[in-house]
């Protein structure tokens, strides 16, 4: 029978004791009054029916088919060689560039306007006028007005004319000659070849790192 | 009352008998054996991802995000049941779910009220089997999702899934004393919800106190 002088704890405890809260199973008035109150006795016994109900809810089988493990790169590129596939990218971006900078310079050449076209165009001549092209080189303004026409024209507005008399003559016959035609072509050359190789050996090691793609 | 029938749905997952060689392999890599631990435990994770949601795809996605979590983290796991390790990250990736579904108010969830209404079929495959215990579980999963979202969220991590009020405190980044209430105070609804049916769980229990 429940006893009418003790007040019924707070259900908020009684639910503590029936999930064996320690704080609760440690309450000494909490115990004494269950021992003696059906009523609360009563709730603790169903809060813990309950409890064990719910700890054996089964388990549900998902509403879509659920992808057991994420997609992750394949192996190689985790692998011993992983280092240089990541190279080939910028393998291939540099050597385009390369190629791309050398096509340019090389077709520049081979046409009429270049950098060099000056000195290129006339090596054998008189001092004043391979003299005056090395003016021009450094400016682009007579380098555009070279083209063809005579490199007397292009040398005057590049100094006075005492300082081509005076300056560098022996320089002026001296190297420009055996560099003449050759020796401009050769930086862009390089750059060509170069740029074709880098291409072409990311390529190669794109599809030689990576079988399954092939 | 037919036998309990080991492959019945009604059931929850038991350890693989293999399961701590595979945890081995798993942290070291083996990819095969964290693809088997986890479809082993799949029906856990979502079960418990569609208790704290009560949506069929948000579960899904929660289930899913829990195994892109473990997989990420799986090299640091230090032992311990690896059922309440997926666990706690699928509750954690629901409860994140759960949160971001709550600040975006045009993809609420599902309005608790509808309760029995998408209750999973867990009796479905093997309907005279085992009928009483489905009827229960039936009624225990409309009556959860009838409490309010913290409470039930705390009652479907500590009393559902064995998690200490610790581990909910963390997972719900509430005070302990606010998770220890509001698991009170969820079992309390429970039991004026479940009132009607008392007899189906109280009964039974009763003859094993």
């Amino acid at each position: 029978m429940t006893m009418q002088s003790t007040p019924h704890p707070d259900d908020e405890l009684l639910a503590a004791f029936a999930g064996a809260d320690p704080d609760a199973f440690d309450d000494r008035a909490l115990v004494d009054h269950l021992a003696s109150c059906d009523r609360c006795a009563g709730v603790v016994d169903d809060l813990t029916s309950l409890r064990s109900a719910l700890a054996e809810l089964p388990d549900l089988a998902p509403s879509r088919p659920l992808q057991l493990l994420p997609p992750v790169p394949p192996p190689a590129e985790r692998g011993a060689f992983g280092w240089l596939r990541r190279l080939v990218a910028p393998i291939i971006v540099t050597g385009a560039g390369l190629l791309l900078v050398g096509s340019v310079g090389t077709a520049g050449l081979l046409g009429r306007i270049s950098l060099f076209s000056a000195a290129g165009a006339s090596p054998g001549q008189e001092t004043s006028a391979t003299d005056s092209a090395y003016g021009p080189v450094a400016n682009p303004a007579a380098s555009s007005g070279s083209k063809g026409t005579g490199s007397g024209v292009v040398a005057v507005p590049s100094g006075p004319p005492t300082d081509r008399s005076n300056d560098s003559t022996g320089k002026g016959t001296g190297t420009p000659p055996q560099a003449g035609p050759t020796a401009p072509a050769a930086p862009w050359n390089v750059l060509l070849i170069a740029g074709a190789g880098l291409v072409l050996a990311g390529v190669l090691l794109r599809y030689t790192l990576e079988p399954r793609a092939g | 009352m037919p036998p309990h029938a080991p492959a019945s749905p009604g059931k929850r997952t038991a350890p693989l008998p293999d399961e701590d060689a595979l945890v081995r392999r798993a942290v070291t890599g083996d990819r095969g054996a964290f693809a088997q631990l986890v479809e082993h435990y799949q029906k856990a994770c979502y079960g418990l991802a569609w208790r704290l949601l009560g949506d069929p795809e948000l579960a899904a996605d929660a289930a899913q995000d829990a195994f892109v979590h473990a997989y990420d983290a799986i090299a640091t796991y230090r032992g311990g049941l690896f059922r309440s390790w997926i666990l706690r990250i699928t509750a954690n990736a629901s409860y994140d779910i759960l949160r971001r579904a709550q600040r975006r108010p045009t993809t609420e969830l599902p309005d608790t009220e509808e309760g029995e209404a998408e209750l999973p079929d867990v009796a479905a495959p093997d309907p005279l089997a085992e009928a009483g215990r489905a009827e229960l579980y039936r009624h225990l999963d409309a009556a959860l999702r009838l409490l309010p979202e913290d409470q039930r969220t705390a009652v479907v991590l500590c009393d559902v899934y064995g998690m200490d009020y610790g581990e909910v405190a963390a997972t719900t980044a509430s005070a302990l004393g606010t998770v220890k209430s509001r698991i009170h105070r969820g079992r309390l609804r429970l039991r004026e919800l479940l009132a009607a049916h008392r007899e189906l769980f109280v009964s039974e229990v009763r003859l094993d106190r």
